[in-house]
This record gives structure tokens, C-alpha cells and sequence, in this order.
């Protein structure tokens, strides 16, 4: 799955750390979310969605093979 | 920030649970240990002191299984990867040491030699784990 977390969270200007405060994971979290090397549950996808003030599809896009 | 200090501070409210658990899981093992194989019991003696062993060994579990279950989502992945690993690496070794005594290569190992070398397997595969993620 793609996703524009790192841009979102730049435009926010908050570290890995904080966005992970923010939502209740941890930085490692947020990193592996980042790299796409972690899917997030719905409920956390949907805490990041409304921090951010968007919708879950606005961050997370499924890819054509995916 | 507020949030880090009371993460900290839990987490090395954690580690002296699993230490003070620890100590209790030795304590009981030396003692069961000791009184099962230097003293004479009768039959209802032992059986509390198999009990006691076993029971010595339960705090350990609990605090292990609720820190992963207090943990995020996302750490709790890695503790499903770390003991997948795990249990497949303790599968291939328990396989190859019971091969490698048929073949009389290895001597007598005790079934519960297993439980450290799954602990460290485990130990290892989150260690990688998080490299994979870093």
C-alpha cells in the first residue's frame, strides 16, 4: 500500500516521533508505515486520518497488484 | 515531553518486573531442584515441589504476555514475526538434535533445553526484526 504520510507529516513539520505520540505508536511505527514496509490497522489508519483532518483514502492508496 | 517520561518510566517499571520474575523463577528452580534431587520426599512432597516449579515459573509468562499485549500494534507484529521465527527455529533444532543422537553424534539433551533456545531464537528474531524496520 502507498501513502502520503511523510509528506503530510512534513507539512505538519512533526518528527517521527511526535506524529507516533500523537496517534499512540511508536517512532519505529511511524517509520515502517513511512517505507511501506507496514500496513496500519483501520482504527490507526483512521486516527491518522482525522490528526491530519483528511480521510483514510486521501493518505492510503491500494496499488494495482496490492 | 510529558508522554516520553511516562513511556520511560514504565518501561523500566517493566524491566523490574521481568527481573524481579527472574529472581523468583531461579529462586523456586534452585530450591526444587535441590530438594528433588539431594533430599528424600514422600510422594504428596513432591508433588507440591513439581507444583512449586512449575508455579515459580508462571509471574514470568504473565508480565511477558502483558507487556506485549500493552504494547502498539505495531510491536506486537514484530513479537508475531520474532515468535514465528522462533518456534520454526526451535522445530529445525529439536528435529537435528534428536537426528544427531540416533546417529550418536550428541548425548542425552533434557526436553526443556528447548525453552532457552526458543527464548534465544526469539531474542534474535526481534533483534532482526528491528533492523528490518529501523
Amino acid at each position: 500500500m502507498k501513502n502520503r504520510l511523510r509528506v503530510l507529516r512534513a507539512e505538519y513539520n512533526w518528527s517521527q516521533m511526535e506524529l507516533g505520540m500523537r496517534v499512540g505508536v511508536s517512532r519505529q511505527a511511524i517509520n515502517a508505515i513511512e517505507t511501506g514496509k507496514y500496513d496500519p490497522s483501520l482504527p490507526l489508519a483512521m486516527k491518522i486520518a482525522r490528526l491530519f483532518g483528511t480521510t483514510v483514502e486521501a493518505i492510503f492508496e491500494l496499488e494495482e497488484n496490492g | 515531553m510529558p508522554q516520553r517520561a511516562s513511556s520511560q518510566h514504565s518501561g523500566l517499571r517493566l524491566l523490574k518486573q521481568i527481573a524481579l520474575c527472574l529472581v523468583v523463577w531461579y529462586a523456586t528452580l534452585t530450591f526444587v531442584n535441590l530438594q528433588l534431587t539431594e533430599r528424600e520426599h514422600g510422594p504428596l512432597a513432591r508433588g507440591v515441589l513439581a507444583g512449586l516449579g512449575i508455579a515459580g515459573f508462571l509471574p514470568w509468562l504473565f508480565v511477558s504476555a502483558r507487556s506485549i499485549l500493552a504494547q502498539d500494534e505495531f510491536s506486537q507484529r514484530r513479537h508475531l514475526v520474532a515468535l514465528a521465527c522462533a518456534f520454526a527455529g526451535t522445530g529445525l533444532l529439536s528435529l537435528s538434535v534428536d537426528f544427531l543422537q540416533k546417529a550418536g553424534f550428541v548425548g542425552d539433551v533434557p526436553f526443556s533445553a528447548a525453552w532457552p533456545a526458543m527464548v534465544v531464537l526469539w531474542i534474535i528474531s526481534l533483534v532482526a526484526t528491528s533492523r528490518y524496520y529501523r
